[in-house]
């Protein structure tokens, strides 16, 4: 399931694919695929990301309904 | 194989080892790091293996079919490698369509012209053992086929390597794809 919360999120702090990987240490390509939903990170990821959005989890990453 | 010959690949593989050893140890000073890949890139080098764990096993079951009706068409250590270099492709190949080769921070690029560079040494070694050795042994293909078998592998991967590259480009700027 597509990540549009995270990819709003990405957009509202103007930043890139590549910006973000490069802020949680991974490559664009992560980022990319966790965005379409084509990849589950892991926890400690997930972290990273929220602390790179200034979101919280359930924010980016909790299911919807 | 004559003491020089087997001391000569020995001494290859001792300094083989060595090189790799002080780059690596070199660049571990300077504090970068080597080869960093991401969780999801860790991940998609496991299906690699899987790949390249069939793809051997599967090149060895046909290959014994194949030596068992029609005879053997190359010596035992190049049938060997042959397996090897199919597995080593099926794991490059997988990891390159899944962006999991290239370690964080580095360019695909620089990859791509090494392996370019030592499938073009490899080309010559093979041609040059071939000469001594020559091309065929009683209908067999002899040990120099190895280094043309390696060089064929990493033309491969870089022929994947160029058309995920273009595949990838011509994504770009569809809504789900970044530059």
């Amino acid at each position: 399931m597509k990540n549009l919360r995270m990819k709003a999120a990405r957009a509202a702090m103007d930043m890139s694919q590549q910006q973000l990987a490069d802020a949680v240490g991974v490559s664009r390509q992560t980022v990319n695929a966790i965005e379409k939903g084509d990849y589950n990170p892991t926890i400690n990821l997930c972290i990273a990301i929220c602390r790179a959005l200034g979101r919280t989890l359930d924010e980016l990453f909790w299911e919807e309904g | 194989m004559s003491n020089s010959y087997v001391l000569g690949i020995a001494v290859g593989i001792a300094f083989g080892i060595m090189f790799v050893a002080f780059i690596f140890s070199y660049l571990k000073k300077k504090g970068k790091d080597i080869c960093e890949y991401d969780e999801r890139q860790k991940l998609a080098q496991l299906k690699g293996w899987k790949a390249a764990f069939i793809a051997a096993v599967c090149f060895d079951i046909i290959n014994a079919v194949a030596v068992d009706i029609f005879g053997p068409w190359a010596g035992m250590i190049t049938m060997s490698c042959c397996s090897l270099f199919i597995g080593v492709g099926a794991y490059g190949i997988v990891c390159i369509i899944k962006d999991a080769y290239t370690p964080l921070h580095k360019r695909a690029g620089r990859y791509m012209l090494l392996f370019l560079a030592i499938a073009a040494l490899n080309a010559v070694t093979g041609m040059m053992n071939c000469k001594n050795i020559g091309f065929f042994d009683e209908g067999r293909l002899t040990v120099g086929w190895i280094n043309f078998f390696a060089a064929a592998l990493l033309i491969i991967i870089d022929i994947v390597y160029a058309i995920d590259v273009i595949i990838k480009r011509s994504r770009a700027g569809e809504p789900d794809e970044e530059d």
